[in-house]
């Protein structure tokens, strides 16, 4: 027997069974079903969708390979030219904050006239301490003149080229400067060595002194204007069977990282040989 | 053209003494690289020691430093004298002349120094300036041989090739 096309029941019986399934499936009774059922098809999708590209990748290699070695070199470069505006820079922002320095300290002393040089070299001597600076005779630089950096006193020119001179630093063995102590207002003399370690002589016994106590140039002799600061005492030492007391000092200034020097060109220091060659 | 070659040689080398070597110390001491290529030099197979070339190196250091001309003169030509009679007379072993010169000239040259310096009434305790200086200078000279050797050696060799005549 056929059945008919037109059966009403059959209709109704497809529509129940239909919204039964679509009942099912939304409480989500079938997925379990689904699940079962779409697996072996989502790992054949997925195993395809792998080689798939893998063949692509093998084939667009050659091409993307040699982009990202362009690409990479590029890159590269650009570190490098941004690392070396990024050195330049710091190196300027340095530069410029200890030129700002140097000019608040020539501000404070308005009575000098300066004359900025860079250092560029050392003595090579271990028994000196010179340093060489770029700025000689034809600066209007002579022997003698004062020599100082933002933190104080450096030495003083002693020996000029044209274009440069020779400084001898105050830790040099030979150099010797007149101070005074501050608060005490007691003068001294203070000597270089070849440790570069300072110390001062010729201290009255008398004298009240303490670690601390600042040490500027007194001006006495001639060799430097005073007030200039140099330090401050590290210890004093005053031994029993002694003349005088003794006493070592903390330099202001760093002299192993000094670049920028200021010169006072404005002093003319005293040359006083001919009154001691008379007394002698 | 070798001994052009030298002093070319020995002008970098003070160039170098007067700006970046100062900065490498050890205690008060410093390296001494125009000595170290002065002797190294001297030494080398193909060159004949000649104490003329210690000259050359002392007007250099005599240039740049404070000391007076004369005293760096004196003391570098003394150690280049040191240097060719070792070589000469002494041993054949160019290591252990190497060694020796380079000791006996450290010493030649700081001794002058000093003595210069208590004469022109700056006196500086010997003591301090051997264990503070000379020594360190010393050992800096002695770390610094080997590879100023194989440089100068190397340097020696490239100049020495038939495309160098």
């Amino acid at each position: 027997m056929r059945p008919s096309r037109n059966n009403p029941y059959r209709l109704v019986a497809l529509i129940v069974a239909a919204a039964g399934i679509l009942l099912l499936a939304l409480g989500g009774y079938l997925t379990p079903l689904f699940t079962g059922a779409l697996s072996p098809v989502e790992g054949a999708q997925g195993w395809l969708y792998t080689r798939f590209q893998a063949i692509q990748d093998f084939v667009n290699a050659p091409v993307n390979i040699a982009s990202l070695r362009q690409e990479n070199a590029q890159l590269r470069a650009e570190n490098a030219q941004l690392q070396t505006e990024i050195i330049t820079l710091q190196q300027q922002v340095s530069e410029g904050e200890l030129l700002s320095a140097l000019l608040d300290f020539a501000r404070a002393r308005p009575e000098n006239t300066y004359q900025a040089a860079g250092v560029i070299g050392q003595d090579p001597s271990p028994f000196l301490h010179y340093i060489i600076i770029n700025r000689g005779s034809d600066d209007g630089l002579r022997r003698g003149m004062p020599v100082v950096s933002q933190q104080g006193l450096v030495g003083r020119i002693a020996q000029v080229t044209a274009t440069a001179s020779r400084v001898e630093l105050i830790t040099d063995p030979g150099s010797q400067v007149s101070v005074r102590m501050q608060p005490s207002e007691v003068d001294g003399l203070l000597s270089g060595s070849v440790t570069s370690q300072l110390s001062i002589d010729l201290i009255p016994l008398d004298a009240n002194l303490q670690a601390g106590d600042l040490v500027f140039t007194s001006g006495i002799g001639g060799a430097y204007p005073g007030n200039i600061l140099i330090g401050q005492l590290s210890n004093v030492r005053r031994e029993a069977t002694a003349l005088f007391q003794t006493a070592s000092v903390q330099s202001a200034v760093d002299f192993t990282r000094l670049e920028i020097v200021l010169v006072i060109v404005n002093f003319q220091p005293l040359d006083l040989s001919p009154l001691l060659d008379s007394g002698g | 053209m070798r001994t052009l070659m030298a002093v070319l040689l020995l002008l970098g080398a003070t160039l170098l003494q007067i700006t970046l070597l100062p900065r490498i110390r050890m205690l008060q001491g410093s390296v001494d690289l125009v000595l170290l290529i002065l002797l190294t030099w001297m030494l080398q197979e193909e060159n004949r020691p000649d104490w003329r070339l210690g000259l050359v190196a002392g007007v250099m250091m005599g240039y740049a430093s404070a000391l007076p001309d004369l005293v760096l003169i004196a003391g570098y030509t003394l150690a280049a004298l040191v240097c060719q009679l070792l070589h000469r007379r002494v041993w054949q072993v160019r290591m252990l002349t190497m060694l020796t010169s380079l000791i006996l000239g450290t010493l030649v040259i700081h001794i002058i120094t000093l003595g210069y310096l208590w004469l022109s009434d700056n006196p500086i305790s010997a003591g301090d300036a051997f264990n503070l200086i000379t020594l360190p200078t010393m050992l800096l000279n002695l770390i610094l041989l080997l590879p100023v050797n194989a440089l100068i050696t190397e340097f020696n060799k490239l100049i020495s090739s038939p495309a160098n005549p």
